[in-house]
């Protein structure tokens, strides 16, 4: 049994990305994974921990869940595999599930600006440097013209 | 998701002549075969760089040679990936590698490009940088990187 694991994170790309996911997963008869990297901001407001008994983290840890529930929704009952809500940074939780679930490849979204650098996501190009296993970096769709 | 459109039609692989070229060849392969796809097989090989007088006039032959040696071992390569479910087509180009399957992928409307990688882990792999990631950062598609 072949393992994808798609790495969502809540961005609107991250539809686009299910969608290969789910593809490639039919296509190959694999059992998909899903993963959600889930930091602390650096920019916490400082009386944060004054509004919810909960700390911070298990409310991101919380909402990370809920969303990946919500992507397991698009996913064929037959395709579904587990989902992993990581604490850390995410090119390391995302290589790091890749390893420990035995992944065959990961799926994940690039942040794919088309202006003049056209710079790859920090997150997808170390994921692509560190990964075990092979990695497809799915686009965002192109704009019409080149304006940031 | 309910897309009836396939997203992959047509993939294109790019291939160095190196054995790491091959593990993506397969893996092209195979996915083409699960998805009804065609697949593209391109060669990019760069010009010699110029440092003398008398290379400038000998480049065109020199050009020829190289033109002839790529274009013979290409369609060796097409050759062996030849199967009756995949069509195989070829593509040999001149130019850096990034720049060609970008612009290969452009004209071609490939779908999916997929590379191989080197096997190194860590480190070593991560200052090699690579080929492949350049080409995740410029092709117009997603991109998968097959770990040889």
């Amino acid at each position: 049994m072949r393992t994808i694991l798609a790495a969502v994170d809540g961005s609107t790309r991250a539809k686009g990305v299910l969608a290969q996911a789910v593809a490639l997963a039919s296509a190959q008869g694999a059992q998909l994974d899903l993963v959600r990297a889930v930091g602390l901001p650096a920019d916490v407001p400082q009386d944060f921990w004054k509004t919810t008994d909960e700390s911070l983290l298990e409310v991101l840890q919380h909402r990370a869940r809920d969303y990946l529930a919500q992507c397991v929704a698009d996913v064929p009952p037959d395709r579904r595999g587990s989902t992993h809500v990581v604490v850390g940074v995410p090119w390391q939780a995302i290589s790091a599930t890749a390893e420990a679930i035995r992944a065959d490849l990961v799926v994940l979204g690039s942040h794919g600006y088309s202006g003049a650098d056209r710079l790859l996501g920090t997150t997808a190009a170390k994921v692509v440097n560190h990964s075990p296993c092979s990695v497809l970096v799915v686009k965002e769709p192109t704009p019409a013209k080149d304006v940031p | 998701m309910s897309d009836a459109k396939p997203l992959t039609s047509h993939i294109l692989v790019a291939h160095d002549f190196e054995p790491d070229a091959d593990a993506a060849l397969d893996y092209a392969l195979a996915l083409a075969k699960r998805l009804g796809a065609r697949v593209t097989i391109l060669h990019a090989f760069d010009s010699p760089p110029i440092g003398a007088p008398e290379v400038l006039v000998a480049l065109p032959e020199w050009l020829a040679q190289i033109t002839a040696a790529c274009r013979a071992s290409l369609d060796r390569i097409v050759n062996r990936a030849s199967a009756p479910e995949v069509p195989v087509a070829s593509e040999l180009r001149q130019g850096p590698a990034w720049r060609e399957v970008e612009a290969v992928a452009k004209e071609l409307h490939a779908d999916l490009v997929v590379v191989g990688t080197h096997g190194r882990k860590g480190i070593p792999r991560a200052l090699l940088g690579s080929v492949a990631e350049k080409i995740v950062r410029t092709a117009p598609c997603p991109v998968i990187v097959v770990r040889g």
